[in-house]
């Protein structure tokens, strides 16, 4: 039997990997701005839901609110930019494992910024990040 | 050099952003993590739309399959989102449910190669394997 924390995992999974895919359907059809206005707009209707779920149970007051959103407007410009990547024709299946590498900057600027060692592990997947960045950039 | 490098670029810009987009939410709170970030995304990419509304001068390019893909993005990240929270509320490990959930590109891999026949050369599917070993390197 599996857990289902599993379950859920694999359907995050399943459901991120096809948004890749509507994203770049998305701007097959409209520009990368109409395509970034409209995923907001679909991201607003589920937002009921989302507080429906969470039961405002989210821990949102605990982060100050510039960072909120300072944080959640790089994430939107990143999108921003994802879409412009796709419209500009990159494709999918290039640009949705290119892009999901920026733990890349976090784990090299992690030991600078908040004095966390620096494994091994994550050296290693540092390095490989960057390989796999010009082996994708052809 | 002849073909068009832009998209690369771009792609390369959203890892910029992406990456200070973490370390900001690092810096919220490591406790919470990534599992916020889900809903930092929705209110935080408010203030992106409003300026891309300005400068399109509230005139959205409305091809009606733009704009259905187009949502379905948005309630399918949100539905992912949900997916996330509740693996971590299952009792899932942050540190396995990130690294697991963080191989999504696998599927969008195979879906565009079998929904948009896109076409990977030998390089472009070395490059897709690393990057996964990668991640799960950076991610655990």
């Amino acid at each position: 039997m599996m857990e289902t924390w599993v379950f859920f995992s694999l359907l995050v999974v399943i459901l991120w990997g096809v948004v890749g895919l509507f994203q770049k359907l998305s701007t097959n059809y409209v520009s990368a701005e109409a395509a970034f206005v409209w995923l907001s707009v679909g991201y607003f209707l589920l937002l009921p839901a989302m507080f429906y779920y969470a039961g405002l149970k989210l821990p949102l007051e605990t982060i100050p609110g510039w960072l909120r959103v300072a944080a959640g407007t790089a994430n939107g410009l990143g999108a921003l930019a994802l879409f412009a990547a796709m419209r500009s024709g990159g494709k999918a299946s290039i640009v949705v494992p290119l892009t999901a590498l920026y733990p890349l900057v976090t784990v090299l600027l992690a030991p600078v910024l908040f004095n966390e060692a620096l494994t091994l592990r994550g050296v290693a997947g540092a390095v490989l990040s960057v390989v796999a960045i010009i082996l994708l950039s052809e | 050099m002849k073909t068009n490098r832009l998209w690369l670029w771009y792609s390369l810009l959203t890892i910029v952003f992406w990456s200070v987009w973490a370390l900001l939410s690092k810096v919220a709170s490591d406790a919470i993590g990534s599992a916020t970030l889900q809903v930092l995304f929705t209110l935080g990419s408010t203030l992106v739309m409003v300026w891309l509304l300005l400068k399109l001068r509230f005139r959205v390019p409305h091809n009606r399959r733009g704009v259905t893909y187009g949502l379905l993005n948005g309630v399918f990240a949100g539905l992912g989102g949900i997916a996330f929270f509740e693996a971590l509320r299952r009792g899932g490990p942050a540190s396995l449910v990130v690294p697991l959930t963080s191989l999504y590109p696998l599927i969008t891999v195979v879906l565009a190669i079998v929904v948009l026949r896109e076409r990977l050369n030998g390089r472009q599917r070395a490059g897709v394997v690393v990057a996964m070993v990668a991640l799960f390197l950076l991610t655990t």
